[in-house]
């Protein structure tokens, strides 16, 4: 990872730049081959942005989100989706205090600061609106009160490619909510052997009387390499990246081409614009710039605009999809 | 009563039966019908061979005969026959019959058939259709040199009119930038003269980057691998930075000379994007 800083960078931005490359480190030492997954979730933790992490069972999702959460002393809980989940079982609830005969608020697991929303297309989709208006307006109403969440508010959510019997699909104004949809595919072969000779040394932790095998959670470490001071401190920096004229043109190019585009239906909001622009200011610092580049653009178009675009009938009959859309985007010189 | 009956009916019956004979004598296969019903005369005997009905040639004949079956009989024939009529009157129905073999025509005798109108006299019968000919259009030769002067014409219009929209085609796309090369060269002039807005300076770094990605064999490769093989050519890759310099710095331009960063692509040839595997312009 490139960590080199530009001549105008203040030491600030250094300690922002080493803040980051200690978490990569500390992520990079359980979990293997997953680089670009951590650059994708510090991008969203930095920008206040919410990621949604497409991928098999299997591929250290909910590792990830722990680890992140550790390095950083944030909270972090998780919510296994299902069909029979219902808002409060998310968002909380007012219950009867017997012995004083008043409503008590409770709090449900949404009120952290990093929540992994497993398999979030199992859930009904009135839990899915419940929580990405949450997510949305960053406060959740309880009886008649609205509580802030806390910040810095993250959510990971994941979603099976496969197994899609008795799940509900996202629909497109949901998936907008969602700053980035980062597609994981399976290690490479030189990972996937670090990650079995790991395994293999974890050996066995003893509880109580008897003993179980160690798993990649226990080979978390405890110690954060920052707290959330250093992670304002971050979002400050992200906030300060420059964004250039040009770049801002690159940005406004892509996103009207998908509206014009003969294969797509649904091209970008404006929405998509905005968090093209966040993601490219968090990249360029966790790559030790302070200013943005076309390389930003490209690295992260997939992961910003793919899920923000519908291909249209034709398209997909004749074996288009919106990703060969996005490519010809990415590919076309001029207007 | 019964008296009565008997004695104006016996003389009926008798006369019925000294009459029915002579009947039958007389009119022989004879029949009658009206005009447009089918009727048909059973057991007919006539002399000679076997007989057959004339081919029907006139279209609007007036009578159409059908032969059913033949027997013979001793050395005549007995024959039963269908017709029908669309124009009351007499018809005799040997004028429709011929030897069925080439043997030599016997004298037939007359068997008449009556076919009665169904209308009351003295109907007005509406006016015969005049069936008329178009007029010929010319004849045999008026049509050969209709032709060739057709076939003249088409081929002076296929000659020489469609080489003239080819020629007006390829004026227009003469008229406009046909390689990257050629789009390049006018938007660096511009460039070098500071005249680009910053939407032309975005497309200029989006033809700079795709001159590279062609230069290098990567249009297929998906944009944004081929964006860090660019960057990891020595010289797309300084080409890209220096360009990032000028349009994305927060300083942009303050130490970038434009002008010779731009020179190598002021004056490209319109092939220079042919051969993918080129080395690079400046080298």
């Amino acid at each position: 990872m490139s960590t080199v800083a530009c001549d105008t960078q203040s030491e600030s931005l250094d300690d922002t730049i080493a803040f980051i490359d200690a978490i990569r480190e500390r992520v990079g030492r359980v979990v293997v081959g997953q680089d670009v997954v951590v650059e994708r979730l510090l991008i969203a933790l930095f920008t206040s942005g919410h990621i949604l992490l497409q991928g098999v069972p299997g591929i250290a999702k909910t590792l990830l989100a722990s680890t992140l959460s550790k390095a950083i002393h944030l909270q972090f809980s998780r919510i296994q989706f299902t069909i029979d989940l219902l808002p409060s079982d998310i968002l909380g609830s007012e219950i009867l205090d017997q012995q004083s005969g008043t409503f008590r608020t409770h709090q449900g697991p949404i009120f952290t600061n990093l929540l992994l929303a497993d398999e979030i297309n199992r859930a009904a989709p009135k839990v899915q609106s419940a929580m990405l208006e949450a997510m949305q307006e960053r406060k959740v109403t309880i009886g008649n009160t609205a509580y802030p969440l806390p910040t810095p508010f993250l959510v990971i959510a994941t979603q099976n490619p496969v197994e899609q019997s008795g799940t509900f699909e996202l629909p497109e104004a949901q998936l907008d909510r969602f700053m980035l949809l980062h597609r994981l595919t399976y290690p490479e072969p030189e990972h996937e052997r670090e990650i079995l000779r790991r395994n293999m040394s974890l050996g066995i932790r003893r509880e109580g009387d008897g003993a179980v095998a160690r798993s990649e959670f226990d080979a978390i470490g405890d110690e954060p390499v920052g707290d959330a001071d250093m992670l304002v401190e971050a979002m400050h920096a992200v906030h300060a990246v420059h964004v250039s004229g040009t770049f801002l043109e690159h940005v406004i190019e892509i996103v009207d081409r998908t509206r014009h585009h003969p294969d797509l239906e649904l091209g970008c909001s404006p929405r998509a614009g905005i968090a093209m622009i966040k993601a490219a200011r968090a990249r360029a610092l966790i790559h030790g710039r302070n200013y943005v580049t076309p390389e930003d653009l490209y690295s992260l178009a997939e992961d910003v605009i793919l899920h923000r675009i519908r291909p249209n009938y034709e398209a997909l009959a004749e074996g288009r999809t919106a990703s060969t859309a996005l490519e010809e985007i990415l590919s076309e010189v001029s207007a | 009563m019964n008296r009565l009956a008997t004695k104006f009916c016996c003389p009926l019956l008798v006369a019925l039966f000294a009459v029915a004979p002579t009947y039958a004598a007389d009119e022989g296969a004879s029949s009658s019908t009206s005009v447009g019903m089918p009727a048909t005369i059973e057991e007919l005997v006539l002399p000679g061979p076997a007989l057959e009905v004339k081919p029907l040639e006139d279209r609007d004949a007036p009578f159409v005969l059908r032969l059913i079956e033949s027997y013979p009989h001793g050395s005549s024939r007995r024959y039963t026959f269908e017709y029908y009529a669309l124009e009351p009157g007499d018809y005799n129905l040997t004028d429709y019959l011929r030897p069925a073999e080439a043997a030599e025509a016997t004298e037939l005798p007359e068997v008449l058939v009556s076919v009665q109108p169904l209308l009351p006299p003295g109907q007005m019968q509406p006016n015969a259709l005049q069936s008329s000919k178009l007029p010929r259009v010319g004849g045999y030769w008026v049509w050969v040199t209709l032709g060739t002067i057709l076939w003249l014409v088409a081929g002076y219009a296929i000659l020489f009119l469609g080489r003239k929209k080819s020629a007006e085609s390829t004026a227009a796309e003469e008229a406009r930038p046909k390689t990257l090369a050629d789009r390049l060269r006018p938007t660096v002039e511009a460039a070098v003269a500071g005249e680009l807005s910053q939407p032309e300076l975005a497309e200029l770094e989006r033809v700079l980057f795709a001159f590279w990605r062609h230069r290098l064999g990567l249009d297929e490769a998906p944009a944004a691998e081929a964006m860090r093989e660019v960057l990891a050519h020595p010289e797309g890759g300084q080409l890209l930075r220096q360009l990032e310099a000028w349009l994305h710095h927060p300083d942009a331009g303050s130490d970038v000379d434009v002008a010779a960063l731009l020179a190598p692509y002021r004056d490209l040839p319109a092939d220079a994007m042919a051969e993918p595997s080129q080395e690079a312009v400046g080298a």
